[in-house]
């Protein structure tokens, strides 16, 4: 099963090949992905990936990007009738603690 | 862990200043007292600067030593050690130190050279990049760009590095940025609140339930206990609640060794008390733990009645391996705290736990002939050190064998390569350990593989009078691989003769450290006397028999109620 992430990351050196690699790492091919800067220093990362075999839980996946330090905030983004019957992981963010 | 001023350093009448000095000026601002490290080219400005500072600099003579000796200095203090090393091979030369610290949830300042920004991506001379290199073992990393970032830079690094989940953090300093003078010191960013947050309470109730229904919970105590301050919270809820407890490797010590429930170490060498318990489970409290491997043995045969409660600060841990019924993520203490059962009848599954824990208990009395029986010598060690007992271990045959023998006041007392299993840690730890710690009995315990991988630090204990006792198990093989070959490969046994050890009393002695070597267990007691009385470095050459294995034993791959005995 595919996913899409979108993710918001700190637009500074290295933080776009540390978000890869950790992906990549944790099992997930990457498909497709964009990189967009926006106007606050901040760049919205969209990304399609497929894991590669075996069990891995796309929760933990998100949690895992969530503490890098680049990385503002995370969601996952699926079409409207699989989010309506999911149990949606949610936003993690790892700048704002509760 | 140390709380970090958010205003820079003081005023900048004292500049101009080159961007070492800054790296010197902010290390000593923070606090630090101890750093370790080899100079070369691209670091020689840090050098330079570096005289005359407050900074006592240790020159340890191999680079993968500084990065072990500054992370044990952190686990025992709980702040961020610091290494630093010149670029290209004095960096990689750190990464072991460094995937050691990750791995093993260490806060650790790595501060390497690198070549000048011009050339950066040129293959100029000694340079690697150490960033992507180290991407997969660090928490986070910084190439500094300008020397005016410089002390935001290292200022957040520690923040980094201590805060939350600890780890490694490495900040690369291209020449230039050290050469140059500081304009305009640029603030540091604002950045995550350090102190860990509190569990919310829907999470603690939901987790309590399920506890006070259990008829076989066991407490699983992870290293996390030991790096969040839970100690004391976990002992509580200990005696509260009675609850069988069992702990990881990281964990020796979270525990009082001698409370009531508790069962020891669980996984591949792990009591028969503690896996039992946690096979017959139905009810797994892991706390600050993370499902490894070497706990687990088959994963989907591990405790495969019990309901799971994962309590960890980090919230990326909880369900990776093993799906849970109640998570827990934030602080270990508090959680421990809030979490009130009320009475547990569960008398007759802590008295099966306990009538097992003495059934399967270690036996030292019947160990055959007169030779050494290196158990029998760390638990007698162990008890003469007392509460000043700190073990560095390298890794082997003598690392499960402290962790089953000996006895820790304290989880910093144990200090182990648990995640990387990197020989070669024991020396220069012992080195951090004991220059942290002179007051303690910080013994190295390594073996005749594991000492050769850094004895070049012998000269380092020697020239800083570095109050580390070495006792050397020495049976002339790769012991743990060696088991491994005869039991699970037919006993094919290949490239663990090390019959052409040198005189390692000799090469000690060569080095100006006292030795001695012992061949018998009569002469143990006075070896431990006078290893405990040195006021020096000393190391005890101890012969032990090859054909001696680690028991119990789980087959990998097998299930943890598939426990192998001699």
């Amino acid at each position: 099963m595919s996913h899409t992430l979108n993710i918001r990351i700190a637009d500074r050196e290295g933080a776009l090949v540390r978000l890869i690699g950790l992906v990549e790492r944790r099992g997930y091919e990457i498909c497709r992905l964009d990189k967009a800067e926006n106007q606050s220093g901040y760049a919205e990362i969209t990304m399609h990936i497929t894991p590669r075999g075996g069990e891995r839980r796309i929760d933990v996946l998100m949690r895992q990007v969530a503490r890098l330090f680049d990385v503002h905030a995370i969601r996952q983004s699926m079409p409207a009738h699989i989010a309506a019957a999911a149990t949606a992981p949610g936003e993690y963010s790892c700048r704002h603690p509760q | 862990m140390t709380a970090l001023p958010a205003t820079l350093p003081e005023a900048e009448t004292e500049l101009p200043a080159t961007g070492a000095h800054w790296v010197v000026r902010t290390l000593e601002d923070i606090g630090v007292r101890r750093i370790f490290g080899y100079p070369g080219g691209a670091i020689m400005p840090v050098y330079d600067a570096l005289v005359g500072s407050k900074l006592e600099h240790i020159l340890v003579r191999h680079e993968q030593a500084a990065s072990f000796a500054a992370d044990a200095q952190a686990r025992l203090s709980g702040k961020a050690g610091v290494c630093l090393a010149t670029s290209g091979p004095g960096a990689t030369n750190l990464l072991t130190g460094i995937a050691n610290a990750y791995l093993d949830s260490v806060p650790l300042v790595v501060l390497t050279g690198q070549v000048p920004t011009g050339l950066m991506g040129t293959d100029a001379f000694q340079e690697v990049d150490v960033f992507g290199m180290s991407l997969p073992v660090v928490k986070h990393s910084i190439i500094v760009r300008t020397p005016d970032e410089i002390p935001a830079r290292i200022r957040e690094a520690f923040q980094i590095a201590e805060g939350g989940r600890p780890g490694p953090v490495l900040v690369d300093l291209p020449k230039d940025t050290l050469q140059a003078e500081v304009g305009h010191l640029l603030p540091p960013q604002s950045l995550p609140a350090a102190e860990p947050s509190p569990a919310s309470s829907s999470e603690i109730d939901a987790a309590t339930a399920l506890l006070a229904c259990a008829e076989r919970p066991v407490l699983y105590m992870g290293g996390g206990i030991g790096l969040g301050g839970a100690v004391e919270a976990a002992r509580d809820f200990m005696a509260r609640t009675g609850i069988p407890t069992v702990s990881t490797l990281k964990a020796m010590g979270c525990s009082h060794p001698d409370a009531k429930n508790y069962l020891g170490m669980l996984g591949m060498h792990g009591t028969r008390a503690a896996n039992m318990a946690v096979q017959d489970s139905d009810l797994l409290i892991c706390c600050g733990a993370r499902f490894d491997d070497r706990a687990t043995g088959k994963p989907d045969s591990f405790a495969p009645n019990a309901r799971i409660i994962h309590m960890d600060l980090d919230a990326a841990e909880i369900g990776k391996l093993r799906n849970v019924d109640a998570g827990i993520a934030g602080d270990l203490g508090d959680a421990l705290a809030r979490m009130d059962p009320g009475y547990l009848d569960i008398d007759p599954w802590r008295q099966l736990c306990q009538e097992r824990k003495e059934e399967y208990a270690f036996r030292y009395d019947d160990a055959p002939g007169s030779g050494i029986f290196a158990p029998a010598l760390l638990k007698e060690l162990s008890e003469a050190a007392g509460d000043k007992f700190i073990a560095a271990c390298d890794v082997g045959q003598h690392q499960m064998w402290v962790a089953q023998h000996c006895r820790f006041p304290r989880p910093e007392h144990h200090l182990t390569s648990a995640g990387l299993g990197a020989m070669g840690y024991g020396l220069p730890a012992g080195i951090g350990a004991a220059m942290e710690r002179p007051d303690a009995h910080v013994v190295t315990v390594t073996g005749d593989g594991s000492i050769m991988m850094n004895i070049q630090e012998l000269a380092t204990a020697r020239r800083y009078s570095v109050p580390v006792k070495i006792l050397l198990l020495d049976n002339s093989q790769l012991g743990l691989v060696r088991q491994w070959q005869e039991y699970f490969f037919d006993q094919n046994f290949s490239e663990i003769d090390l019959y052409d050890n040198p005189d390692f009393a000799e090469v000690a002695r060569s080095f100006g450290v006292e030795a001695f070597t012992i061949h018998s267990r009569a002469e143990v007691p006075a070896a431990i006397d006078r290893l405990l009385s040195a006021r020096g470095p000393i190391l005890a050459h101890c012969l032990i028999d090859p054909r001696e294995n680690v028991w119990p034993l789980v087959p990998p791959g097998k299930s943890n109620a598939d426990m192998m005995e001699d």
